[in-house]
């Protein structure tokens, strides 16, 4: 299996195309949890269009979690996630943050898909999924139809990110938990295996479902 | 002191508002039927005083500047973001007294400048965007207004249940919706959005928090709903809601626009399917797209209403085109658009991981996503019909002759709209033509622009020339807000108009809320 996104849908416009559609604001987990637009990608984009200064969106720039979300809904195929990197490195503190993994994820593994099952919600790590959008939907829609798990997956088919950042200084009380919550909301799950061990701590705090990394699972398998 | 100065701490300038002035550039207000800023100041003091954040600086007004139409530009002198209903009850209050504007903005899915503020405050309806209960057993869900359909269904799929019909389109709000219609491919068998909410909380322009319904305060149901947002802002809804299936989609390839419409108001009629719409290229390759949410339903249509259609499939009409196109070589451009507009867009349609088993999961996402993909861009002009049955076929052939003679590419999207005869009341001056029974039809006639550049002055003339065939058919809009304001009184005529004005005036003094969209 390929996972190279195809050229076709590479990001290739910036900020002056956003049409404003708000594509992207739907699946924004920080537009989800504090319902402001000025933190996020459209805002920044909407803002720039209209003339503002890269200093005036600071907060957009430290909220950001940069769990690419945005671009692969985005119609006009702007680069968002570069927008937002590019903001991040411009604004005090400047902050690099590391690329998302091109790696294989450790679910191509056929021992570890063996241990996945009905009742098992899978949380996607969001950044290397989104990274490489289209050849991992059909990865891990494959998964899904071969192991009847679960995905932390919205109905546009973005992975929802389990962490979110709380830079210090700001109103919002946008908590892990709270996002956690909200991945779990009605479904019938037996068990949560995540791709992210950082992830483990989150659904831990949930206290009603064992919780595993698929590390783990592989390590169990060998 | 610069505009971005005086904006930071709350001192009116020159109102930086017009309507036709340049992204950036500030310019005298010159219309003097809007708003001249006058009381900015002592507002925004009292609507701080009241514990309410004001954000006048430019990276929060210019946000909003304009809506998906593109060619309306205004600012906002400040940004609200609604965040409960008793803050718009103080917000509308303090804009009362001191006669400041307030724009009331879902989805900013307008295409008229309905939602952009030219001035005064602009309320940002999207912070209100939480599920407040979901009734499984009764079917119905409570919700803040502000929510795009799209985050309810998120939510109601949690549970295996769906909303009833909303815009295809993923970032229309609830409250956006209501105010307007809301048409859906299955709004023939399940009428519009408006008219699946049971119930709603709504504060009125002078600050009142009211709940309402069709027997709970009827009068102000009557008005809010389809009321283009005149007479409150509603807040919370209570909608009807349904088991979710997917659904399986047919498509009949058509070559001429008649046949197409006749086939779809005949299924319409005779409840023949769950979904039902038009949507063309051009008028050369018209799609009757039909879909069922259940085996059953889908078995009946074939064996009752299948061999019926005069549509082909799609090797019947790959011949029609090639008979077509072999007579008339000169139009082999149009043609090869055809053949690759196509090739695009139906793949689009169908992305397995849309699709389960034939069956289309997530219909509102597809083609959302194809109308942004193929449809979007800066600048969109979508100005429509909405008519009686019977008049259906004569308005979108004139149509489609204005759109020929306007642009080389345009696509037509058409759906039949059910009406509930209880909900008669609350179609007056709507997009529900006042002749319609049984079903009215609309027709959105939409230039695919690309990468083409035309002057407002363009778009305005295609639209006008639309919109004068309704006048002359007795016809309705679902756009005549905004800058299509002008049709208002010739389509609806003085009296109705005069009624529902004295009406605003009575709930709305100052007349603040949502003012030069309609009135």
């Amino acid at each position: 299996m390929g996972l190279a996104t195809p050229a076709s849908e590479h990001p290739t416009a910036d900020y002056a195309a956003c049409s404003g559609c708000a594509l992207c604001l739907l699946v924004c987990p920080i537009w989800r949890q504090t319902g402001d637009v000025e933190l996020t990608p459209l805002g920044c984009s909407k803002a720039l269009q209209f003339g503002a200064a890269v200093e005036a969106l600071a907060a957009a720039a430290q909220w950001c979690n940069l769990c690419g979300a945005c671009a692969p809904v985005c119609p006009e195929r702007i680069d968002l996630v570069g927008l937002m990197r590019s903001l991040r490195r411009q604004l005090p503190p400047a902050s690099i943050d590391s690329e998302p993994t091109a790696r294989q994820p450790l679910i191509t593994q056929p021992a570890v898909r063996q241990r996945l099952g009905v009742g098992d919600l899978l949380v996607i790590e969001a950044r290397s999924y989104h990274a490489d959008y289209q050849p991992r939907v059909e990865l891990y829609d494959a998964l899904r139809r071969e192991t009847r798990c679960m995905l932390n997956l919205d109905l546009q088919r973005i992975a929802i990110p389990a962490r979110l950042p709380a830079p210090e200084g700001h109103d919002y009380a946008c908590d892990d938990l709270a996002q956690a919550r909200w991945i779990v909301l009605g479904r019938a799950i037996e068990r949560i295996v995540v791709e992210d061990p950082a992830d483990c701590s989150v659904f831990e705090r949930l206290g009603r479902w064992p919780v595993i990394s698929v590390e783990q699972l592989a390590k169990e398998a060998c | 002191m610069s505009m971005v100065e005086s904006a930071s701490i709350g001192i009116p300038g020159v109102c930086p508002v017009g309507p036709d002035s340049l992204t950036g550039i500030s310019r005298q207000q010159t219309n003097a039927t809007r708003w001249n800023g006058a009381n900015w100041r002592d507002f925004a003091i009292a609507i701080r005083e009241r514990g309410i954040e004001l954000r006048e600086a430019l990276t929060s007004t210019g946000i909003f500047a304009t809506d998906a139409g593109g060619t309306a530009y205004g600012l906002a002198h400040g940004v609200v973001a609604a965040r409960s209903a008793a803050q718009i009850a103080q917000l509308l209050k303090t804009a009362q007294a001191h006669q400041v504007p307030v724009t009331v903005r879902g989805g900013g899915l307008t295409t008229e400048g309905e939602s952009v503020a030219f001035g005064g405050v602009l309320l940002d309806m999207t912070g209100m965007s939480r599920v407040i209960a979901i009734d499984a057993a009764a079917l119905q869900v409570r919700t803040e207004a502000g929510i795009f359909w799209h985050s309810l269904a998120e939510e109601l799929r949690r549970y295996g249940l769906d909303y009833l019909s909303a815009p295809l389109n993923l970032t229309s709000s609830v409250g956006g919706t209501l105010g307007v219609g809301g048409i859906d491919v299955n709004s023939a068998r399940l009428g519009c959005s408006a008219d699946q909410a049971l119930a709603l909380q709504v504060v009125t322009p002078t600050g009142e928090i009211v709940e309402c319904s069709d027997t709970e305060n009827p009068q102000l149901f009557r008005r809010v709903i389809l009321g283009y947002g005149q007479f409150g802002v509603i807040t919370e809804a209570t909608l009807k809601i349904r088991p979710y299936t997917p659904l399986k989609m047919h498509y009949f390839h058509y070559d001429s626009l008649r046949p197409a419409i006749e086939d779809l108001q005949l299924l319409d009629r005779n409840d023949a399917s769950d979904y039902s719409g038009i949507l063309t290229i051009m008028d050369c390759a018209v799609n009757l797209l039909v879909a069922f949410d259940s085996a059953e339903r889908e078995a009946a249509f074939k064996a009752d209403w299948l061999p019926r259609l005069r549509g082909h499939g799609e090797f019947g009409f790959a011949l029609c085109m090639l008979r077509r196109y072999a007579a008339r070589p000169w139009k082999l451009a149009e043609a090869w658009y055809l053949w690759q507009r196509k090739r695009d867009l139906f793949p689009e349609l169908q992305r397995p991981e849309y699709m389960r088993d034939g069956a289309m999961l997530d219909r509102t996402v597809v083609f959302s996503r194809a109308v942004w993909k193929f449809w979007g861009g800066r600048q969109m002009v979508i100005p429509d019909l909405a008519t009686s049955a019977p008049k259906f076929v004569a308005a979108v052939e004139r149509g489609n002759a204005v759109c020929r003679k306007y642009f080389p590419r345009y696509t037509l999207y058409c759906v039949g709209i059910k009406l509930r005869p209880d909900h008669r009341a609350h179609y007056e001056m709507s997009c529900i033509p006042a002749d319609a029974e049984g079903w009215a039809y609309g027709c959105e006639f939409e230039p695919v622009v690309g990468k083409a550049i035309y002057s407002r002055d363009h778009f305005q003339a295609f639209k006008n020339a639309i919109y004068d065939i309704g006048v002359e058919l007795g016809a309705s809009y679902y756009r005549f807000g905004g800058m299509m304001k002008g049709y208002i009184r010739r389509v609806f005529g003085d009296a109705v108009v005069d009624r529902q004005l004295a009406l605003k005036r009575q709930a709305d003094p100052a007349m603040i809320l949502n003012r030069d969209v309609i009135f």
